[in-house]
């Protein structure tokens, strides 16, 4: 799964956004620079933000029971939310190992790299939510079922 | 499906029709049973703005049902036109109107061709038709010289006459031919004037007699038909005018005299299965006396409204209570119609309460209806769910002729109907169309509940139509337009009004 995700963030190595270093950390490589014994970043971030993106999902289009709220513009609200969300985790986690000096020096990891990374799991929870919302799963909704990201 | 065959005589006829209209488009329908109406309009005052505003009416009624394919719910009864059932090539005008002939620009001396009778005859016409009218010019005439095409401004004598001519028109011919076994025939008529005081018995006895006449089949249904009829007492002031050949003091010794002769001749002889009265002796604020060309110009009123309840009540008898033999009803009906209290103005609640189970949910559907269509539905539509789910409710739906003509024309008739209910002596007032959503029903002020379970908004009639378009197709804009919002109307009015 850390693999996995790890290939997601880094877009598969097409659009970097962030150093090979902060990878490697968030890969789960130890402050002492010796094994990949540490906390597997990548797989907590990924399931948070694939977590928080279903229950965006599901909060717009089955717990907010408002005919009102129901306009593209209505969704990328949500989805301006769900992005705020998840830029703030995937930017904090980083940038508090880097300031608790939790990470292996070598790999050389800067604050910009904490914001590349903070935004592509953030552009990722929106590109997902753009998924679920064009397959049958928001049918069942009472007030948004015919509600996507560019209409009505 | 069986049909019912209204003749509506005379200008309350009209007037009775057009709420007949109002009550099928909001739904109103007989417990059991669906029959198609077939209205046939018999009155000498083609110029009557009533009529033709009620001829329009119908029209676009019929437009509305037909395109909207309802068949429950709003406009969920078929009206046709006479034209519109006949199976034969013989087409006749398509427009509920039976076409009286030689009325146009004619004296009734003219018509009787009283010049050309031999001096006895004259003698005797003249004994007939002795007295005086005024005519349109304020003029004092002799009844032989009365204009009739304004009607036969309350002189049943003349009317008796020229109404004669029914059984050998066109258009009694293709309803003879056109009647069948189920089929039922309702005569809508006042007592007090001319037209229909003349026409009720006339048209009457011309339908039992129908085996007498020649080139029509369907005699046999005829003689032993199902027929009811409402007479309508007087019910309305009017201004006193010299020069007016209609008298508000003449109405009770007409509807006296009439009486007397429908005793034998009517109710008397047991030519009808039904016969309801009605009247109000209420004196309200007086009408415009203007008979002329345009008519009186009425507000709607309270007794034409339940006048076509009669019609519905008439619908649910059994077939069994409507039987005949040899023309003469076995067992007929008599029926008068009332309300709790002496209200004015009347609301739902001043109503008998069959009366108001059944018209104060459908009657406020339409209301709630037209609410939504004026305030809400610019907001609402190509925007939510229920508007955005196949087929669409959008702009375009917005700007056909359907929605933009013929449904808010109908739906604007509607809002002036109530008012003028609400604004007349006696007054109905039981909806204000100006109220906001939780007073507009005027005997039932709504409360917000416990944590606001109870509150009316747009918004919730939004989500109700969400709710309830979900997965249901349908197979046109205009049939789900009417179909979706009769069954939330419907919904909102119980769960939140407690209807």
């Amino acid at each position: 799964m850390n693999d996995a995700f790890a290939s997601l963030f880094e877009w598969w190595g097409l659009i970097p956004f962030y150093s090979v270093g902060l990878g490697i950390h968030l890969q789960g490589y130890d402050k002492f620079c010796k094994n990949f014994n540490g906390t597997p970043w990548y797989t907590y971030i990924g399931v948070i933000m694939i977590l928080s993106t279903l229950f965006t999902f599901a909060l717009f289009y089955y717990i907010i029971r408002n005919p009102r709220f129901n306009r593209a513009w209505n969704w990328w609200i949500m989805a301006l939310i769900l992005f705020i969300i998840n830029f703030s985790i995937s930017f904090s986690i980083p940038y508090n190992d880097i300031s608790s000096k939790n990470i292996c020096p070598k790999l050389n990891v800067r604050i910009e790299d904490c914001l590349g990374f903070a935004f592509s799991v953030s552009i990722w929870s929106v590109i997902i939510l753009m998924i679920l919302t064009i397959t049958p799963l928001r049918k069942g909704s009472i007030n948004c079922r015919n509600t996507t990201f560019w209409k009505p | 499906m069986a049909r019912l065959f209204v003749f509506a005589i005379g200008g309350t006829g009209t007037r009775v029709l057009k709420s007949l209209t109002m009550l099928l488009a909001a739904g109103v329908k007989p417990r059991t049973g669906n029959f198609e109406i077939v209205p046939i309009i018999i009155d000498p005052h083609k110029a009557s703005d009533a009529m033709k505003k009620t001829v329009q009416l119908m029209e676009s009624y019929q437009k509305i049902a037909s395109e909207a394919k309802c068949k429950n719910g709003f406009f969920g009864t078929t009206i046709s036109t006479l034209d519109n059932i006949i199976a034969s090539e013989n087409k006749l005008a398509d427009n509920f109107i039976f076409d009286l002939q030689e009325i146009s620009n004619t004296k009734f001396r003219d018509y009787i061709d009283f010049n050309q009778l031999d001096e006895a005859n004259q003698a005797l016409a003249d004994v007939l038709f002795s007295g005086t009218s005024i005519n349109k010019r304020h003029e004092k005439i002799s009844l032989l010289d009365v204009e009739m095409d304004i009607g036969f401004v309350g002189n049943p004598n003349i009317g008796s006459v020229v109404l004669n001519q029914f059984k050998d028109s066109d258009e009694f011919r293709e309803f003879a031919n056109n009647f069948n076994n189920g089929d039922r025939i309702f005569i809508v008529s006042s007592i007090f004037g001319g037209t229909g005081a003349a026409g009720f018995p006339t048209i009457l006895k011309n339908i039992r007699g129908a085996k007498n006449i020649k080139n029509i089949t369907g005699q046999g249904y005829l003689e032993n038909a199902p027929i009811g009829a409402i007479t309508v007492l007087p019910y309305f002031n009017l201004e006193a005018d010299d020069n007016s050949p209609i008298q508000r003091a003449e109405f009770i010794s007409k509807t006296r005299s009439a009486l007397y002769y429908y005793r034998d001749n009517v109710s008397g002889n047991n030519s009808v299965n039904a016969l309801y009265y009605i009247g109000d002796d209420y004196s309200g604020k007086p009408y415009k006396n203007d008979p002329g060309d345009g008519g009186q110009p009425n507000d709607a009123h309270f007794i034409e409204l339940a006048a076509a309840l009669s019609i519905i009540d008439f619908l649910e008898i059994p077939d069994n209570d409507l039987s005949c033999n040899n023309g003469k009803a076995l067992r007929p009906i008599y029926k008068e119609f009332s309300i709790r209290s002496n209200a004015d103005p009347i609301h739902f609640s001043d109503l008998q309460e069959y009366v108001d189970k059944k018209i104060r949910l459908r009657l406020s559907q339409l209301a709630l209806f037209k609410k939504f269509v004026d305030e809400q539905l610019i907001h609402s539509a190509g925007k939510t769910a229920w508007s955005t789910d196949i087929p669409e409710i959008n702009n375009a739906f917005l700007e056909s002729s359907f929605f933009r003509n013929t449904l808010i024309g109908f739906l604007n008739s509607y809002g002036i109907w109530l008012k003028e209910l609400s604004n007349n002596k006696r007054a109905f007032s039981p909806i204000n169309m100006e109220g906001a959503l939780d007073t507009f029903i005027t005997d039932k002020k709504l409360t917000t509940g416990f944590l606001g379970a109870k509150k009316i908004s747009f918004s919730i009639i939004n989500e109700q139509l969400n709710k309830d378009s979900k997965g249901i197709n349908f197979a046109s804009s205009q049939e789900k337009f009417l179909e979706l919002f009769f069954e939330t109307t419907e919904k909102i009015l119980r769960e939140k009004y407690g209807f």
